[in-house]
């Protein structure tokens, strides 16, 4: 019997659990008015990256806490603290990218989050508290993994007729994902997982995915 | 019962026939918990999504 590698079993649940976000995401970048829609996609994104940083600190601080008794909490925590330092500020760039939209700073921060978004980010809070923050691992699979060419924020730039400098948070994202992503596979390998870890990341990613298909639904049925 | 089967009779995969031997693989190496959250959850992702669409581009 083959032993399959945990980084493919990960890559095999993003397929499997990926399609309903990708395809409205897809359709979205397909529509005619993508003009109007995209700074209402952009504040989805702000409000799923704002709570990243808070999110990885509390996961680390959680791993620090286990890992003298838990392997995958000691192997968790140096990749959080690095990552964590990596993500730091991205939710400003979310803003400066906005503005140049001309959505400000309070605007931005006033739009209500939906429950869709609560409920992705809070399960996320909920298990790395009281059940384990390897969960947080399959959130970011979901977020980092497969991430788009640059070329393609640049091309929906020009098709946007935006500013280009509201773009600039996701083409750099694109440019540094696939690092990132690559770093995340590593790591599933390299970590000493337990089927309840891997059933747990399965989750994590199945939440996150329903979670970002449910939070740009509704940006299908705008006028 | 497999746990393609038990997503057939939860009513989360339609046609298991339409699936290919790679994606019935995938399907019943899930775990429990998965595929109890898929029946519970059914259509939060979709009515095809266990079928498989290709990559597309993310936000």
């Amino acid at each position: 019997m083959t032993l399959v590698p945990t980084s493919q079993v990960v890559q095999d649940r993003l397929l499997l659990y990926g399609q309903a976000w990708k395809r409205v995401s897809r359709d979205l970048w397909a529509r005619p008015d993508i003009r109007e829609i995209y700074p209402e996609m952009l504040k989805v994104s702000f409000q799923v990256i704002r709570a990243s940083t808070p999110l990885l600190s509390l996961a680390r601080d959680r791993a620090i806490e286990l890992a003298a008794t838990d392997p995958v909490a000691a192997g968790l925590a140096p990749y959080l603290a690095q990552h964590e330092q990596e993500e730091r500020g991205h939710d400003g760039w979310l803003l400066e990218d906005l503005g140049k939209l001309g959505i400000s700073e309070a605007m931005a921060l006033e739009a209500l989050p939906s429950p869709h978004v609560a409920g992705m980010v809070g399960a996320q809070h909920y298990w790395v508290r009281h059940t384990h923050p390897v969960a947080i691992l399959g959130y970011l699979a979901v977020l980092e993994g497969e991430p788009p060419e640059e070329a393609f924020f640049v091309e929906a730039a020009r098709k946007c007729g935006l500013d280009e400098g509201a773009f600039s948070t996701l083409r750099y994202h694109a440019r540094v994902d696939r690092g990132h992503w690559q770093d995340l596979l590593d790591l599933f390998d390299a970590l000493p997982l337990e089927p309840r870890h891997l059933s747990l990341i399965g989750l994590s990613i199945l939440n996150t995915c329903e979670g970002m298909a449910a939070s740009l639904r509704p940006l299908l049925g705008r006028a | 019962m497999s746990n393609v089967d038990t997503l057939v009779k939860g009513g989360v995969i339609k046609d298991a026939s339409q699936l290919s031997a790679d994606m019935v693989s995938k399907i019943n190496s899930l775990s429990a918990d998965e595929v109890s959250h898929l029946v519970s959850a059914k259509g939060k992702l979709g009515d095809d999504d266990l079928q498989g669409h290709g990559k597309v581009m993310m936000i």
